[in-house]
């Protein structure tokens, strides 16, 4: 199943936010998220290939998501960073606490190793 | 002053794009004149002050002295992306690397999301003027209402493991990804100001 939005891969799904997640698009994902969840899917990989900035509001809404996954006992990961997005997580502190892998694939292949317990 | 001088000798330096033939070189030699080529010269500018030095100044000699651009941005939708766009042409021409231009950018966001959000006119514009000079870029950013948001505050520190607050990150990546940034409170507005140096403080050309 795929969308330019996000791919479901058995029991993990990959989302794909815009370019430019600022309170608009960082909301869509979220929403995203939360209807993955409600379907028991618990593996989130977000690749952020096509995304080149995230802003303040964007970073807020991201620990949203984070904290949501948390909460589920499900596992996040992300991909594809560029440089500045990496600057910025790791200046709110988000890279000690979500591994980030280059690629897509390297974050799916790592992630559908784990347990979490999906009921899917 | 002239005492000062003493051990100084003054010498003739040509310096030819070209080179020079045997025949120049000859006369040169012969009336004690230094010659260079350009190639003799990019090598020596180097030597002096390093590839990053080279490269800042290269970027430099573009939009010196003191270049300076003004952008007036409406309220609108993603109106901050105009004022990304204009500094990544300036950046770019200044001899800016690209995480660097993606750093600036990414603060300039912040500080126009937040200057649109304190604005004490809901209409109101916000004024931005970039001045490129020979070793930084700084941006004024300023906005007809009220203090940029948390200015002087700091967020609490964030357990280990623990997930970050959620809100009041703006100023945080303004100052974490420019060199310095400035607060001014203004007659009727706030200003504040965001300065990158070509080469980032306490990095030397030698860190490349």
């Amino acid at each position: 199943m795929t969308n330019k939005s996000y791919r479901v891969l058995d029991d993990t799904v990959v989302l794909y936010p815009h370019n430019y997640i600022n309170d608009i698009e960082g909301e869509k994902l979220e929403e995203m998220c939360e209807t993955f969840l409600k379907k028991g899917i618990k593996k989130v990989v977000i690749d952020f290939s096509d995304t080149e900035m995230v802003n303040s509001i964007g970073v807020s809404i991201l620990i949203g998501v984070i904290e949501r996954i948390k909460d589920k006992k499900g596992v996040l990961l992300f991909s594809g960073l560029k440089q500045t997005n990496r600057d910025i997580f790791k200046i709110v502190g988000l890279t000690k606490l979500i591994p980030i892998y280059g690629s897509e694939d390297d974050a799916v292949s790592e992630i559908s190793g784990l347990d979490t317990g999906s009921s899917t | 002053m002239r005492s000062g001088f003493r051990s100084a000798r003054v010498v003739r330096w040509m310096v030819s794009r070209e080179g020079f033939s045997a025949e120049a070189l000859k006369r040169l030699d012969t009336e004690g004149v230094y010659s260079t080529d350009a190639a003799q010269l990019g090598l020596l500018r180097e030597s002096l002050v390093g590839k990053a030095g080279l490269k800042a100044a290269r970027g430099a000699l573009q939009l010196v002295p003191n270049t300076e651009f003004e952008v007036l941005l409406p309220r609108s939708a993603k109106s901050e992306l105009v004022a990304a766009r204009a500094v990544e042409e300036i950046g770019t021409e200044m001899g800016f690397d690209a995480d660097s231009i993606g750093q600036i950018k990414a603060a300039l966001v912040e500080a126009c999301i937040n200057a649109f959000e304190h604005s004490r006119i809901k209409s109101g514009k916000v004024h931005l003027r970039f001045v490129a000079s020979a070793d930084r870029l700084t941006i004024y950013v300023q906005n007809y209402g009220v203090d940029f948001d948390g200015a002087g505050r700091k967020l609490a520190a964030v357990k280990a493991g623990a997930l970050p607050q959620r809100r009041g990150w703006g100023i945080e990546l303004m100052k974490g990804l420019m060199d310095e940034v400035r607060f001014e409170g203004l007659a009727h507005g706030t200003r504040i100001v965001l300065v990158k140096f070509l080469i980032g403080k306490g990095e030397s050309e030698d860190d490349e």
